[in-house]
Parts: structure tokens; C-alpha cells; sequence
């Protein structure tokens, strides 16, 4: 029973992804340029007419998009993604180089975000409509409009350019270090960046629902019971806010993301987000069309790992499974 | 006997920034051991909020100004928020109205139960609280209770979900019970049963109850002194048989004129006018899951005759909301047919001015008032709605003369034609609804439960309002409703529906005088005698 | 006397005391964004009417002058090209707010277009233009927006405002499909399919109004989300060059501008560019608690 389950689930992701890499690679063949320089490189330039023709035949450049994209299926199943305009590279060896960075960076400010924003949000909704809620409210909202390249900036030149406290750029220090220590002090300020981001879009829903969830009539009744107003908050009102929660921060995935290549760019940090810029401003097409299907799969994937872990601690389905109603 | 709670002169006002609005004015009642008292009023009258006064957990806008609340002898206006916890649960409880939302969503019945146990008995073990749970829950008897504790309260009924707010309540002993109609939301043969299990644990048990209802009837059942609440006042106090025979307040004696064995009963029509709307068999199916199947309406067969008016009873779930809407040609009925003046409605090969012509002789009035206008239309807009529809040129010219009319017909004013629905009250708003269904001229009226969640003196006026429609223009209605007394007044006869089936059709004198089928007679056992 | 003429007056202008008392408090939350509206009013008259107080001629590059300090000929000083950054602020003004409309008004139109469409559809339509969606926005909003205009080749303010429009409509769509099948259901679309009210008649007169009052945030909020994407865009090269002048553009140079110490090149586009979204965002969160908050007396 339990396979058929998950099969259909694989089932269900493996389709996502294959509509993901036809619409990606739908709109990459309709870029300008020379679509041979994916696969050759700088060699297009030195070929002759006769050698264009046959590698446009070979590669299937001349046929309808549908057999295009067969052969370029093909040729991605068996890892073969083409190669960097720029770079001169296989696409496949550019992007691993990278990609464990951006991971890093992305990963790290994906799990402080989920814990701040909530600890915040409950925070918030503890002391609802207080001083100290009212001035975080106005500081939260003042933050979350700022552009994350901007954030980036201020963060540079405050903490970087004025205050000389923390490097303001790149993964580890340039000839020597790449230490574990070296790393992290690297990593400060961009996750600071792609942290304060997002922080307080998703502490404010954390309030605002919590807030909600307390007027509602099973408050009172508890209360009645005779507990403490905070019992009442963390046992009670959290349990019912925390599976929409999880919901949301499972969507949130690709805001953080795409944050954090963001955020990259202006630190210079050598992950994915560098790499697409570079891409976009090289004209390296296949670079950045491998580039969106990597981040799609990112997304996909952790979208459904979240939907999954959300229907195991939902108490609403995990009993429904269990019994049919009660007719009392 | 112990006096348990005393209040004196209690003043409660709600914050307006500017001055405060009295809530509850100067209200002093007591309450002893063993005793219930009911209090009785209509809705915004204060009873829930002197509940909640009394609990001290009042909307943060609202404040004790004045008087004082005696529980035990202690005077509690004066205690803090930590005294207070401690009273809370183990000397007074409360139960709530609507038991669907009483109960948190995200945990087991069980858990809550317990937490309650646990609030007000340090020290006990796992297992000392699981046995207590499953006595609380026998107590209030939900059958079953080792295995029903785990379940959600998704799993439970409306009715047992209340079993579980009284076994909450009831789990340190309070020796005070605040019951805030507790079994307005509840069907009639549930309401009974709760009725009769709160009059036993308060023979066991030795509580002094307050049970606040706005249910006279009901009143009469539970107690034997009853205080009548208005805008926040006392109006009057005494016994039950004092206040209802000879009442001396003018507001209790409007609140008794108005309840249906007191109106002006309705000359009966005469029977044997011609079928105008004939059900044969019908059967609707809904898919409740992958392989469930509930029948909503199952082969009802039903005649109902020009100029009558018909009603038609039975609880929640018995399928009536769903015979009306197969009435209206909002679903279509899987089996079975209706013929209306002896025209098929669902057949095909009716042009299309003539199906809509059928639309427009039949007009539904909904239960929920709020949700059937559409919030962001003026009320002469909704009025108009139908003639627009069909473009008819009524009466009086213009659409918006005839709304104009048809408001001041169902006893509404001028200057209710630019308002929208969000501003009126939710008798007014049935009476836009119906103005709405007037404005046809429609020969068939089906309104369903027109009566809910509407007061007693409001529930009045739109009777009376009904029975002047039939009788001065001659209209056919079919009442559904789950209140007897108002059937009873209302109707020339009577069908009862209970699990989709029609199981019981006469006419009204003769169902409640001599009913022949087991459900109908359980119905009527359990319907609250007047005193 | 019949009782129900008499009883035509229940409670003063028909609310019982309780509805009253909430009405009353939740008027005390209105809080209208007097200073929010105000200043975007300001930014925008400033930004259009530009040409009457403008200093100098924002694309002229005076090389000589170039990153000069705030103060005396220059107001807000110069930027790493000699140009005057107090003109080009209302200059540059017109195009960013200029794109984040154009690029709103095609993101709404996709949006609502294709909400209704699932909201009308079959199950089967409706669950598989859901999961296209999903897939849509799956990829970073950024990144596709960067690689749609990387593939339109040509940077001008059509061409992002197009590319911007076409990446924003998601969350139009969803609220706009939500809001159909929901009204759909309701009591009063039912009471007028009742009453013979045919597709037409309900679209007008029911799902409209009700339509427009759900998304009016939506809107607001994308107009703000456009102007920030633009400028992030233009910041990274990728947006609008050099030569057209936007808040966005005039902060590329802000990144080199930082290590010569020039701060001015660095803040003072970005301070009109947040306190222009700061405004939007609270005028778009006024519009959702009146809108809300009129649902909920009901």
C-alpha cells in the first residue's frame, strides 16, 4: 500500500520536472545568437559552411522543437547538458563546482529563517498590539520593502567598507583559508542579507494568524478551564497555526532562492546566483537554461518533502486515515 | 442552603473611547447550591457577557465598572488575573454555545479533557489521569470512552462534541455551572437528551446552575426561577409560574405574546385545492469519499396543493435543505421526477422563455440571511434583481418603485433602499429576501428555515408576516423548519423527513395529536413543553 | 395591528446593541495613511512634473564634475558619469513607476483572465492548469525574469515591463480562481441561478464586484513588487543600460561607487526608491483591512 503511495508521488515529481525542462527549454530556443556556440564554443567561429551544416544536422537544429528537444533529452539523460559559452566547460562540471555554495548559503538562511520568523511571530503575537509589538511592526515592515541588492549594499558599507568588521566579499579569503572558520566569516553578512530578506514577511504571517487563532471560541473555553494566557498561546493556538505554517514556508522556497542569487551577486560569492548573471550577461543560454531547471528541481523537490512532512504531523489527515466519522 | 454567587448592582461598559456603553446595567440575581436559574433573553440583551463577567474574561474593550460579583462570599472584582485562574474551572465553569468550535481542532478530546484534570489536580499520574478522562466521559455519557478519548473532534456530532464542553466543564468539581445556551445549536431530540443529562449530573453533582437561553420553553424545562434580560437589565425575577402567568414588566409580556403558542393562530385553508407541485420518487445521491454514497433524499413522493401552506420538519441531516433545492432545479435529482401544475421540470424540450417563466413562479428564501444577499449590492438592487432578470414591467413602471413597494410591504421603510445588507440586522435582511422572492409574484414559496438564528419577537413578526401572504394573496409556501411550535402554528399539514426518507404526512392537527410513526413521536416527546 | 409592521425598527438604524459595540471598535483600527499617501503624491507629481524644477539636464555627462559631493550646484551630487543625480531622481522616477504600471496592468489582465478560467473550469482543467502554475513559479521569479529577458534580447522599458508582467501573475490567478469557485457556491449566486440569472447576468453583477475588492491588494502590492524587480534588473546590468535612466540603473554604479567613498550614489536613489515602496506597501495594507474588515461585521 505504501509503495503504490510514494510511486505516485515519484511519479508525480518525475512529471513535474519534464514539464519544467520542455517550458525551459522552449523559451532558451527562442534566444537570439548562434545556437551552436552551446555545443561548440568558441570553435563556431573557425568552422566552415560545410561543418556548420553537418554539426546543425548532427545536433538536429534544423528539425521541429518537438525532435529537438527529443535529442536534447537524450543527450541530458545521459549527462550531457551541452557546454559554457563562457567557461568553455561542460555545463554539468561549472554548475557542481558551485552549486554546494549556493546550497550552503540558500540552506543555512532557509532553516534560520523558518526558526527566527517563527520565534518572532510568536513573539509578536504574545505582546499583540503593545509598544514593543507596535515598534517591530513598524521596523518590519520598513526592512522587508528594501530590495534585497540593496540590503546587500547597506550591509557592505556598514559592515564592511565603514566599520571594516566583516569581509564583504566572496566565499573564503583569497589564497590561504577556506577553513571551516574562514567560511563561516564569509558567510555572516550575505546570510544576514538573505535572512533579513524575507524575516519579517513570513514573522507577520506567523502573527497575524496567531493573533486570528486567538479569538477563536476554543480560546475561550480554555481559558475558561483556567489556563495561563501563555499555556493557552503554545499549546493551544500554535498546534493550529503550525501545520499552515509549514505550508507556507514550503512555498517560500523559491523567494529564498532566488534571494540568495541575489544576494550572491553583490557579495561576488561563487555559487549559482553569480553564475546565472555571468550567464545572462555572456548570452550563455544553455548555461541559464540549465540554470532555471536546476533551480525548478530545487524547488519541486523541497515543495514536496515539505507537502509530505506537513500531511504527517497535520492531525487532521493523520487520523482520517485512521477512522471514519463518528455518527454519535 | 449555600448561596454560591451573588451579584449586586453589576455594571459592565464597553470602551468607546469616547463614553462607555453600559452592557450590563445594574444587575444584581443570586444563586444557590442545588439551584438553576434561568436567564432569558434575546440576543445583545448581555446574558453571555454576564457570563463571561462572571468567569472575569471579558473582550479587552469591556470593564467591571461598578457593583460587585459574591462567589462564595468573596468579592471576585477585586481578585487578579492569578486568583481568578485558580477559581476558574475549579469553582466556576462555563459551556458555550456552539459546540463546533468550541473544541481545539488540533488535539484529541482526550488531551483536553485531561489538560483540564491536570489544571486542577497536581500530581497525578498518566494513568490517573486517563481514568479520570474515561469517568468524565461516562459521566456525560459518550459511550465507548477508552477508545473514543484519542479521536479528533472532527470525529464527533454537534451533540457529543457538547458532552465533551460539560465534561471539560465539569472536571474539578465547580460548584458553579454557567451554561450560555448551551443547546441553542443542537438539535431538538439531542436538546432533550442534553436537557435531561444536565438535570441529572445536577442532582448528582449538587452544582448551582445559571442557565442563560433565549428559549422560553426551554427555561420552563430546566428551572424553577427565571430572570428576564433586557438591554442589559433585569426586566423582572421571580418563579417560573409567577413570570409566565402573570407577568408585570411590558418587555416580559411582548417576549411571552411572541412566542408561537401564544399567537393568533392561523384559520386553517380549506383542503382540496388542486396539486400545484407534485414530487414522485425522488431520489439524490452525493459521493461522500472513493466508495461511500450518502442519500441525501430518498424516493420522497409529496403533493403540495394550491394556496396551502406546508411544513416540512426534521433534523440536521434529514436531507430538507437538499428537497428544497431539488424543488428549485439547483440539483438534479438522480431518480424520480417533480411536476409542477403538472409540467415536468427536469424534461428537456421546453423553450427556453417558458423554463425561465417556471423559474420565475418559484422563489427560495435561504436559512442564512447574510450569505443569500450579496454584501456588495444596495438592497434595492437585490430587489430589483429578478424583475431585471426578466425583464418585466411590473405594477408600479420602474423596478425600483416596485422594490420601493415591496419593502414597505414586508414592513420595512424608504430608506432602507440604499443601504447594504452588511448594516441591517438579520430579521431585516429575511425581509429583504423575501421582498426579493415577492417581487415575482411568485405562486410558490419555499423558505428554508427561515426562523434560525433569528430572535422570538423577530421570528413572530415574519410569521405573522407569512400568514397575512397566504391568506391576503393567497400564495403557496413550503415551510421547513425544526421548530415545532412554529409548524404547528404555521402549517395546514405537515410531512417528517429523517434520514432522507419522508416518513411521516398528515395534517397538522391530527400529526401532533395522534402521530403513527416512531421517529415522529420521539420528535414531539422531545419538543420542550410549554409550562 | 400586525405585529410585523410594528417591529420594522429593531434597534437603532437596525443593529442590536452587539453589532454596534463591534462596529465602534473595529473603527478605532482605521488608521487612514495620511503621511503614506501624502508623500507617494509628492514622488509622483515630483516625478512627472520633473522638467519644472529640474537643476540640469540628467543625461548630460559633465566628466569633470563627476562624483561630487551633495551640496551647492549639485543638490544631491554626481554620479561615477558626471550626471546631476538630482534631476536624474525625478527623471528616472517617471520610468521605474512608469514600468511598474504598465507591467501591473498585464500581470492583473493574464491573472484574472486565467483565475476565472480555473475557477470556471472542470475539475480535471482546472487541477491541470494548477500544477502548470506550480511549475511556473517553481523557478525563482528573479532568475526567470532574467532569462526571459536575456532571450528578448532588446533592453528598453517595454521589453521589462512586458518580461515583469508576464513572471507577476501567479498570485493574482490564485486569489482569482479561489474567489470564483468560491462565489460559485454562494448562497446569493445560487438565489440568482434560482432566479433564472444566467452566466452573464451572475458575471456582472455578482462575481465582479465581489472579484474586484479581493484582488485591489494584489494589484497594489504588484505594482510595488514590479518597481523593486525592475530596479534590481536595471542594478545587475540586466535590466534597463546605462544610457535610460531609472532608479534601478542609477544604482549599477553603486556597487563601484561604494569603495571610492561616494555614498551619495549609493543611498540616495535607494532612500526614494524604499520610501516609494514603503508607501505603496502601506496604502496596500490600509486597502486590505477596510476590505477585510468589511467582510467580517457580516
Amino acid at each position: 500500500m505504501r509503495f503504490v503511495f510514494y510511486g505516485k508521488r515519484l511519479l508525480s515529481f518525475a512529471a513535474s520536472i519534464f514539464i519544467l525542462s520542455v517550458l525551459v527549454f522552449c523559451i532558451a530556443r527562442l534566444a537570439p545568437g548562434d545556437p551552436l556556440a552551446s555545443y561548440y564554443g568558441a570553435r563556431v567561429e573557425r568552422m566552415s559552411g560545410q561543418e556548420r551544416e553537418m554539426a546543425m544536422e548532427r545536433l538536429g537544429l534544423n528539425e521541429p522543437l518537438a525532435v529537438q528537444y527529443g535529442k536534447w533529452l537524450e543527450r541530458a539523460v545521459q549527462g550531457d547538458f551541452g557546454i559554457s559559452y563562457k567557461y568553455k566547460q561542460d555545463v554539468l562540471e561549472v554548475i557542481g563546482a558551485r552549486v554546494g555554495n549556493t546550497l550552503l548559503l540558500g540552506g543555512l538562511g532557509f532553516v534560520c529563517l523558518f526558526w527566527l520568523s517563527l520565534l518572532l511571530g510568536i513573539f509578536c503575537a504574545y505582546c499583540a498590539h503593545g509598544l514593543l509589538d507596535r515598534i517591530i511592526c513598524t521596523l518590519g515592515t520598513a526592512v522587508s520593502v528594501i530590495p534585497e541588492f540593496w540590503l546587500s549594499l547597506l550591509l557592505i558599507y556598514i559592515f564592511s567598507v565603514t566599520l571594516r568588521l566583516l569581509p564583504g566579499s566572496g566565499a573564503y579569503t583569497l589564497g590561504g583559508g577556506g577553513g571551516f572558520s574562514d567560511r563561516l566569516w564569509h558567510l555572516i553578512l550575505p546570510l544576514c542579507a538573505v535572512i533579513l530578506g524575507h524575516l519579517w514577511y513570513y514573522a507577520y504571517l506567523v502573527r497575524n494568524r496567531l493573533i486570528e487563532e486567538m479569538r477563536a471560541d476554543y480560546v475561550l473555553l480554555a481559558r475558561a478551564k483556567g489556563l495561563k494566557r501563555r499555556s493557552v498561546l503554545f499549546g493551544h493556538c500554535l498546534k493550529n497555526v503550525l501545520p499552515t505554517y509549514l505550508g507556507i514556508m514550503a512555498i517560500s522556497v523559491p523567494h529564498v532562492l532566488g534571494g540568495t542569487y541575489i544576494v550572491e551577486t553583490v557579495f561576488s560569492y561563487p555559487g549559482i546566483g553569480t553564475l546565472a548573471y555571468e550567464s545572462a550577461r555572456y548570452k550563455d543560454y544553455n548555461l541559464l537554461m540549465v540554470l532555471a531547471l536546476l533551480s525548478g528541481i530545487i524547488v519541486i523537490f523541497s515543495s514536496r518533502l515539505g507537502q509530505a512532512i506537513g500531511e504527517r504531523f497535520d492531525p487532521r489527515i493523520r487520523s482520517r486515515d485512521r477512522q471514519e466519522p463518528d455518527r454519535g | 442552603m449555600n448561596e454560591r454567587l451573588r451579584l449586586e448592582h453589576l455594571t459592565v461598559t464597553f470602551d468607546d473611547g469616547a463614553h462607555g456603553i453600559p452592557v450590563i446595567n445594574d444587575v444584581s440575581l443570586s444563586l444557590s447550591d442545588g439551584e438553576t436559574l434561568a436567564l432569558v433573553g434575546e440576543s445583545g440583551c448581555g446574558k453571555s457577557m454576564l457570563c463571561r463577567s462572571v468567569m472575569k474574561l471579558l473582550p479587552p474593550a469591556a470593564r467591571i465598572t461598578s457593583g460587585s460579583i459574591y462567589v462564595n462570599g468573596a468579592d471576585i472584582t477585586r481578585f487578579g488575573e492569578e486568583k481568578m485562574r485558580r477559581l476558574r474551572g475549579s469553582v466556576v465553569s462555563m459551556v458555550f454555545q456552539d459546540p463546533m468550535t468550541a473544541l481545539n481542532p488540533a488535539l484529541t478530546v482526550g488531551a483536553q479533557i485531561g489538560e483540564a484534570v491536570r489544571l486542577h489536580e497536581r500530581g497525578l499520574s498518566k494513568r490517573d489521569v486517563h481514568a479520570r478522562v474515561c469517568e468524565l466521559m461516562e459521566l456525560v455519557g459518550i459511550a465507548d470512552a477508552k477508545s473514543r478519548k484519542e479521536l479528533y473532534p472532527y470525529h464527533f456530532s454537534g451533540g457529543m462534541r457538547q458532552r465533551a464542553v460539560l465534561a471539560i466543564a465539569l472536571a474539578a468539581r465547580p460548584q458553579i455551572l454557567l451554561a450560555d445556551e448551551m443547546t441553542s445549536a443542537l438539535d431538538v431530540t439531542v436538546q432533550a437528551e442534553m436537557l435531561a443529562l444536565l438535570r441529572r449530573l445536577q442532582k448528582s453533582q449538587g452544582m448551582a446552575i445559571l442557565f442563560v437561553t433565549h428559549d422560553l420553553r426551554v427555561a420552563a424545562q430546566m428551572a424553577k426561577k427565571v430572570a428576564v434580560m433586557h438591554a442589559g437589565a433585569i426586566a423582572e425575577c421571580g418563579r417560573v409560574e409567577e413570570i409566565f402567568e402573570t407577568p408585570r414588566h411590558p418587555y416580559t409580556k411582548k417576549l411571552l405574546a411572541a412566542t408561537p403558542e401564544r399567537l393568533k393562530k392561523k384559520e386553517p385553508t380549506a383542503s382540496g385545492g388542486e396539486a400545484l407541485l407534485e414530487l414522485s420518487h425522488l431520489t439524490k445521491r452525493f459521493s461522500a469519499g472513493k466508495t461511500t454514497c450518502v442519500r441525501a433524499v430518498d424516493d420522497v413522493s409529496l403533493v403540495i396543493r394550491k394556496g396551502e401552506l406546508f411544513g416540512l420538519v426534521g433534523e440536521s441531516g434529514s436531507g430538507k435543505s437538499t428537497l428544497a433545492r431539488l424543488i428549485m432545479n439547483v440539483y438534479r435529482p438522480d431518480e424520480g421526477d417533480v411536476r409542477y401544475e403538472g409540467r415536468s421540470v427536469f424534461k428537456r424540450g421546453g423553450t427556453h422563455a417558458e423554463k425561465k417563466r417556471l423559474q420565475a413562479l418559484r422563489q427560495l428564501i435561504f436559512q442564512d440571511s447574510a450569505s443569500s444577499l450579496n454584501q456588495r449590492m444596495k438592497v434595492k438592487d437585490i430587489i430589483a434583481e429578478p424583475m431585471r432578470l426578466h425583464h418585466v414591467t411590473t405594477k408600479r413602471g420602474d423596478p425600483y418603485a416596485e422594490a420601493a413597494f415591496q419593502l414597505k410591504y414586508v414592513g420595512l421603510s424608504d430608506d432602507y433602499m440604499e443601504r447594504y445588507p452588511a448594516k441591517l440586522s438579520g430579521g431585516q435582511r429575511q425581509r429583504v429576501a423575501i421582498a426579493r422572492a415577492l417581487s415575482m409574484e411568485p405562486q410558490l414559496l419555499v423558505a428554508d428555515e427561515p426562523f434560525a438564528s433569528l430572535d422570538v419577537m423577530t421570528q413572530a413578526a415574519l410569521a405573522e408576516l407569512f400568514m397575512h401572504l397566504q391568506k391576503e394573496h393567497g400564495f403557496t409556501f413550503l415551510l421547513i423548519a425544526h421548530d415545532l411550535a412554529m409548524v404547528r402554528l404555521l402549517c395546514d399539514r405537515v410531512g417528517v423527513m429523517y434520514e432522507g426518507r419522508l416518513v411521516e404526512v398528515a395534517k397538522t392537527g391530527d400529526l401532533f395529536a395522534a402521530p403513527k410513526h416512531p421517529y415522529t413521536k420521539r420528535l414531539l416527546d422531545a419538543m420542550p413543553k410549554p409550562w | 395591528m400586525y405585529l410585523y409592521l410594528s417591529c420594522s425598527g429593531e434597534g437603532d438604524e437596525g443593529l442590536n446593541g452587539k453589532q454596534k459595540k463591534s462596529r465602534r471598535l473595529e473603527r478605532k483600527a482605521e488608521k487612514k495613511p495620511w503621511a503614506a499617501s501624502v508623500l507617494l503624491a509628492l514622488i509622483v507629481a515630483g516625478c512627472v512634473c520633473g522638467e519644472l524644477f529640474m537643476t540640469k539636464d540628467p543625461t548630460f555627462m559633465d566628466l569633470a564634475n563627476s562624483e561630487r559631493a551633495p551640496g551647492g550646484e549639485f543638490l544631491f551630487g554626481t554620479d561615477t558619469l558626471g550626471r546631476d543625480l538630482f534631476s536624474m531622481i525625478w527623471y528616472g522616477g517617471r520610468i521605474s513607476l512608469l514600468i511598474g504600471c504598465i507591467s501591473t496592468l498585464l500581470s492583473t489582465a493574464i491573472g484574472v483572465v486565467l483565475g476565472a478560467l480555473c475557477g470556471f473550469a472542470p475539475k480535471w482543467l482546472d487541477l491541470a492548469l494548477m500544477r502548470f502554475v506550480e511549475i511556473f513559479l517553481s523557478v525563482p521569479s528573479l532568475l526567470m525574469i532574467v532569462f526571459l529577458q536575456a532571450v528578448a534580447g532588446e533592453q528598453n522599458v517595454l521589453t521589462i515591463a512586458v518580461v515583469i508582467g508576464a513572471t507577476g501573475w501567479c498570485g493574482i490567478a490564485k486569489v482569482v480562481r479561489t474567489e470564483v469557485q468560491r462565489l460559485r457556491r454562494s448562497e446569493f449566486v445560487i438565489a440568482s441561478r434560482c432566479m433564472g440569472g444566467g452566466f452573464f447576468h451572475i458575471l456582472r453583477w455578482h462575481l465582479f464586484p465581489n472579484l474586484l475588492a479581493s484582488i485591489l491588494f494584489m494589484v497594489i502590492m504588484n505594482i510595488r513588487n514590479a518597481i523593486a524587480a525592475e530596479s534590481t534588473l536595471s542594478f545587475l546590468g540586466l535590466g534597463l543600460p546605462l544610457e535610460i535612466i531609472s532608479w534601478g540603473s542609477m544604482l549599477s554604479l553603486a556597487q563601484s561607487a561604494m569603495f571610492t567613498g561616494a555614498w551619495w550614489i549609493v543611498f540616495i536613489p535607494g532612500v526614494f526608491l524604499v520610501a516609494t515602496l514603503l508607501c505603496i506597501t502601506k496604502i496596500g495594507a490600509y486597502a486590505q483591512d477596510v476590505l477585510t474588515r468589511k467582510e467580517r461585521n457580516v
